[in-house]
């Protein structure tokens, strides 16, 4: 068995772009449920309209890349608020219904042969972010330590990525920390107390979803900068609930958490992937009588669920969370 | 007509890290390059149908459908082709939407799908029927997913009354029926029951598995003092765990039944549907009206419903909550397989995922209807199976599903405790 091998595969996914983007979508959701107590079942959508937002500018409307990404930013805070305005005078069930149903009617209008010139359909959209690559400072080249290695398109996508979660990271650490913040938290404590202090509570949770969303929004755009492309698949709801999974490993209302959760998250997926692989070659332990080589990539999937139910059965406040502060461990 | 996606490329927002991934690393697990699909017309494989990928004039791969009707077909690498399906080889009476697909984007060295939209002659583009009678066969044909939707939600909205918890793991139940029910009736290793026994065998087996959950899950995560919120983050765990286990076991392909797969058409009036859809409309509806009446007529039923509306009240005036929640996750759960297997009969077919696509119509039927209301669950269901069959009059179905959500999201709206909720409800 390669261990390093695995190891390596692990720490790579850990550090890389899809690492940096959950955690940009998990800061969003820890300002949302975290924070704030709102229930966003749907940030794959708020991913989707930032993207597809920001490849139909370009490619539709012929826009600048930065003022194509101006448009996805501004049409994920549209979304929360089209969706905020009905939902959020309701209790929280009703929330995360409506934003998990209002993604998966994205992503199927996207996909609808209907709109199939703007959107391309099943088929999507490419070739719209080649400004950004034009812009690359990095000279070619592999960059890294060990077998952990980028290439220069790579490397610049990444690191934008990540620098845009530091970006992010401060403001929430200074808004939480404001008297904004506080209120914020006071109303997922307790709606009615906030309310009878003469607090607009309907308007607060209202910028917590949008702030939550432009932040998901700008995840989804990086998202496909680094496919340079965008296509309906990339959206399904299953990349909400992953991104739950991430804040959730590294510990909700905490700066670091969703942060430390995603490159957790990632270097579990891709480290079990890797690992099964390698057990399936070698007949490790005998997996290779149970587990089809064609079957690692499913294979995993339990493997998380596995980990996001033992994660919130046995320790709901995550790596750095604190029981008291986290809302899952109360009743 | 069904729209029938391309089945390969699962988890492909995974998958889309995978791309880098397989660029840098060579795990030998990783396949080349690859796009495929299944081939289905209102439920049904389409095998021996010819489909090419091209580059500019040279043909670079080409594969024929399968008995399960999928097709794969390697290609060089990543880049544009072009996917055309050879009309000629498909079979009378079934067309394509559209055969090219003329800039396919393969964009990394792993399986993608692509999908094509086969449509039947017997479908609502046949001629012959007036529009009158297109819509009446559309309401018709969702009156009875309606019905199925609200057999599958009774469940998951009992469940929620009397627990307060959103079960996302839900739809697992439903494709376990579907599934349980396959392996006893159509497996060539299996026992190859008929189907009506297979169901009665699915149903227990539902019951079992529903019983097991409460018991060694939800009673001692309830006992731990776990919130609600955190029940909700298990039950996706939990969907996962049992969804990828159905696809590990079950694979990606929709498979029918041995019987009941292909009846024709009995014309009855302007109505055009086999008779096996009745019978199915009228199994969902006589097991709909013996749920009702149990929980009006029976002690338990009324138990149900008093731990549903106070939890804490009920158990102070003696009834049995711990027990009355069992008996909601045992009954819950026969429903959801029942509804599974009468979606599998359909015009669904059976896969590892039909659960979790149902999933969200679930949640609209009970919020339609009133969260935690079973009542509500088979009002909700009607109304969201009827507008999302009858909506694909004017608009393609490939948004039917979405029609659906649209119509929760505006209910809502103007009624948000739903159309038989109560107001204080929603707090």
């Amino acid at each position: 068995m390669d261990w390093t091998g695995i190891l390596s595969d692990g720490l790579r996914a850990g550090l890389g772009i899809n690492a940096a983007v959950y955690a940009l979508a998990a800061v969003g959701l820890n300002v949302q449920f975290g924070y704030a107590g709102l229930w966003n079942f749907g940030q794959a959508g708020f991913l989707l309209v930032g993207g597809y937002g920001t490849a139909i500018a370009v490619n539709s409307w012929g826009l600048w890349l930065p003022w194509a990404v101006l448009v996805g930013v501004a049409a994920s805070i549209l979304l929360g608020l089209l969706l905020g305005i009905p939902t959020l005078r309701l209790r929280g069930d009703y929330l995360a219904i409506v934003t998990i149903a209002a993604a998966e009617i994205l992503r199927i209008v996207v996909n609808s042969t209907k709109v199939q010139s703007v959107t391309g359909g099943p088929q999507g959209i490419g070739g719209f972010a080649n400004w950004f690559f034009d812009h690359n400072p990095i000279a070619r080249g592999r960059y890294g330590f060990g077998t952990i290695t980028y290439d220069q398109r790579q490397l610049w996508v990444t690191l934008v990525t990540w620098a845009l979660v530091a970006l992010a990271s401060v403001l929430i650490a200074m808004l939480v920390h404001s008297p904004w913040g506080r209120v914020v938290r006071a109303i997922r404590e307790d709606e009615d107390a906030v309310r009878s202090l003469g607090k607009n509570v309907y308007s607060y949770k209202m910028q917590a979803l949008l702030i939550g969303g432009a932040i998901g929004g700008i995840a989804g755009i990086m998202l496909v900068f680094d496919q340079q492309f965008i296509q309906p698949d990339l959206f399904e709801s299953a990349i909400t609930f992953y991104a739950f999974a991430a804040l959730i490993l590294g510990g909700t209302a905490r700066i670091f958490g969703p942060i430390l959760g995603a490159i957790a998250f990632w270097f579990l997926v891709e480290g079990a992937d890797s690992f099964l692989g390698h057990a399936v070659d070698h007949n490790f332990l005998g997996v290779g009588h149970l587990i089809d080589p064609t079957q690692v990539g499913t294979f995993r999937f339990v493997l998380v669920g596995l980990v996001i139910m033992l994660l919130v059965i046995f320790r709901p406040q995550g790596f750095l969370g604190s029981r008291q502060e986290v809302m899952l461990g109360e009743q | 007509m069904i729209v029938v996606f391309g089945l390969a490329g699962i988890g492909a927002l995974l998958g889309g890290g995978r791309a880098h991934a397989a660029t840098t690393t060579t795990t030998p697990t990783t396949p080349s390059a690859s796009v495929g699909g299944t081939l289905a017309v209102d439920g049904h494989p389409v095998p021996g149908v010819r489909v090419t990928a091209s580059q500019g004039s040279t043909e670079v791969g080409r594969a024929v459908s399968d008995q399960r009707g999928a097709w794969r077909i390697r290609v060089p690498g990543p880049g544009t082709y072009k996917l055309a399906l050879d009309v000629s080889t498909l079979p009378s009476g079934v067309r394509a939407e559209r055969p090219e697909l003329a800039e396919y984007r393969v964009f990394g060295s792993f399986a993608q799908s692509a999908g094509f939209t086969l449509t039947s002659a017997q479908s609502k583009t046949s001629g012959g029927q007036s529009r009158l009678d297109q819509l009446l066969n559309l309401f018709v044909s969702g009156i009875r997913f309606g019905l199925i939707v609200g057999l599958c939600s009774v469940g998951l909205s009992l469940i929620y009354g009397t627990t307060g918890l959103v079960n996302f793991a839900h739809g697992e139940l439903v494709t376990f029926g579907a599934l349980i029910a396959w392996l006893m009736n159509t497996m060539s290793s299996g026992p190859r029951l008929p189907l009506v026994l297979a169901t009665i065998i699915a149903m227990i087996a539902a019951g079992v598995l529903g019983a097991g959950l409460e018991l060694g899950l939800w009673r001692p995560l309830v006992r731990r003092r776990s919130g609600a919120s955190g029940r909700m983050l298990v039950s996706i765990g939990l969907a996962l765990v049992l969804r990828y286990i159905y696809q590990v076991i079950f694979k990606g392909a929709p498979r029918s039944y041995r019987e009941y797969a292909a009846p024709s058409p009995v014309k009855i009036g302007p109505l055009q549907s086999p008779v096996r859809d009745y019978v199915i409309m009228a199994i969902c509806l006589v097991m709909l009206l013996v749920v009702g009446a149990m929980l009006r007529q029976t002690r338990l039923g009324t138990a149900i419903r008093a731990v549903s509306d106070e939890r804490d009240l009920s158990s102070a005036s003696g009834i049995n909550v711990a027990g009355v929640t069992l008996v909601v996750w045992i009954s819950g759960a026969m429903l959801a397989a029942l509804g599974g297997v009468m979606l599998g009969v359909g015009s669904q077919g059976v896969q590892w995922n039909m659960g979790f696509r149902l999933l969200l119509t679930m949640f609209a039927a009970i919020v339609l209807g009133g969260l935690g209301n079973p009542y509500g669950a088979m009002a909700g269901g009607l109304v969201v199976g009827v507008a999302s069959q009858v909506g694909t009059y004017w608009l393609p179905s490939d948004l039917q599903f979405a029609i659906a959500l649209v119509i929760l999201i505006l209910v809502l709206l103007v009624r948000p405790q739903g159309i038989l909720g109560v107001r204080e409800r929603i707090g």
